[in-house]
């Protein structure tokens, strides 16, 4: 299984421990060197880190080949948005993105969007799908 | 804030209109402060806290114009699920995002370049100065300008104009086909004034 993770936040630290037994490759996408997290992902082998100008510039890079992607950037409009637009390329139940602030999770959640947050990453189904 | 909203907000003010600028720049709400009164809020336009905080509730447009169409897009989200009556009209910066502002979430799109060229086609429509004919042997230009609906030359006699130096009047032509040389008359609306002029050599 091949996922994308866009973004380097505390919720990508949290889900790359809970997957990366599972997935045959990782590969995060960055616009920001985190340089602490990119050392700890230096000798794991399915992890890769991607440093790039723009999210928004690289999304058939993102979205080409990989079985799943995560939108988990710092910044909830970034994620929002990123979302919408990913979702004319990949279909939705394929996507997760990271809302931290709890009104706009609970009116994406309402939504029926693929939204995640620290508190709801036991139930996600996407996450329990690449862990079976 | 941006000249845009800043503009739109006097117009709206002048008409009675009541306007809140939500913007996360300290700096900013205090410009806002000091020329249009205490109008603003300091926030994120993204946050629903500050959208009420700002009256969204009882607020019958809410206009997301900042440089970020992230931020349009999901600050006019917030304002229609906390006010479902709301008209909400986004700022499109980035054509290439249009796309995912299509759907029925939103009223009214405006594209950026669509300001731009409607701007720049009104002041070409309410005055312009078009060089027609450039004499190379006598370093003089024939040019027109054009008075169109709107523009601040209309009403005065050509004297009142600061047309440039050396320049001669050959001709004011009407919108309904008249010319005119009689040269003290005033500027009417849709006026052209021909005239030419000396460029240096």
């Amino acid at each position: 299984m091949k996922i994308s993770i866009i973004g380097i936040s505390n919720l990508t630290k949290i889900i790359i421990n809970k997957i990366e037994n599972y997935c045959e490759s990782i590969t995060i996408f960055s616009i920001d060197g985190d340089f602490d997290f990119i050392n700890e992902c230096k000798n794991k082998k399915n992890i890769k880190i991607v440093l790039v100008q723009d999210y928004f510039e690289n999304l058939d890079s993102i979205t080409n080949e990989s079985d799943y992607i995560f939108i988990l950037t710092d910044k909830d409009f970034n994620n929002s948005f990123l979302f919408h637009k990913i979702q004319l390329l990949v279909e939705q139940s394929k996507i997760q993105f990271f809302i931290k602030d709890t009104y706009l999770f609970d009116m994406y959640k309402n939504k029926k969007y693929s939204v995640i947050n620290e508190s709801s990453i036991e139930e996600n189904d996407l996450i329990n799908i690449i862990r079976s | 804030m941006n000249n845009l909203t800043y503009n739109l907000a006097k117009k709206f003010i002048s008409q009675g209109d009541e306007v809140t600028f939500i913007d996360s720049d300290e700096e900013t709400a205090n410009k806002i402060e000091k020329t249009l009164g205490f109008i603003s809020i300091l926030g994120n336009s993204y946050n629903n806290q500050t959208q009420l905080e700002a009256g969204i509730e009882r607020a019958q447009y809410f206009i997301s114009a900042s440089s970020n169409d992230a931020i349009n897009f999901i600050g006019a989200q917030i304002a229609k699920s906390l006010n479902n009556d709301i008209n909400t009209i986004i700022l499109l910066n980035n054509i290439k995002n249009k796309e995912i502002f299509m759907g029925n979430e939103f009223d009214h799109i405006i594209e950026f370049d669509e300001i731009i060229s409607s701007k720049i086609n009104a002041y070409i429509t309410n005055q312009s100065d078009i060089n027609i004919y450039t004499d190379v042997d006598n370093y003089t230009e024939i040019r027109v300008i054009a008075a169109g609906t709107n523009s601040e030359i209309i009403g005065k006699s050509l004297k009142e104009l600061n047309l440039p130096k050396n320049s001669k009047i050959i001709a004011i032509l009407s919108s309904s086909g008249n010319i005119s040389h009689n040269f003290s008359d005033t500027i009417n609306p849709l006026d052209k004034i021909l005239l030419q002029v000396s460029i240096n050599n």
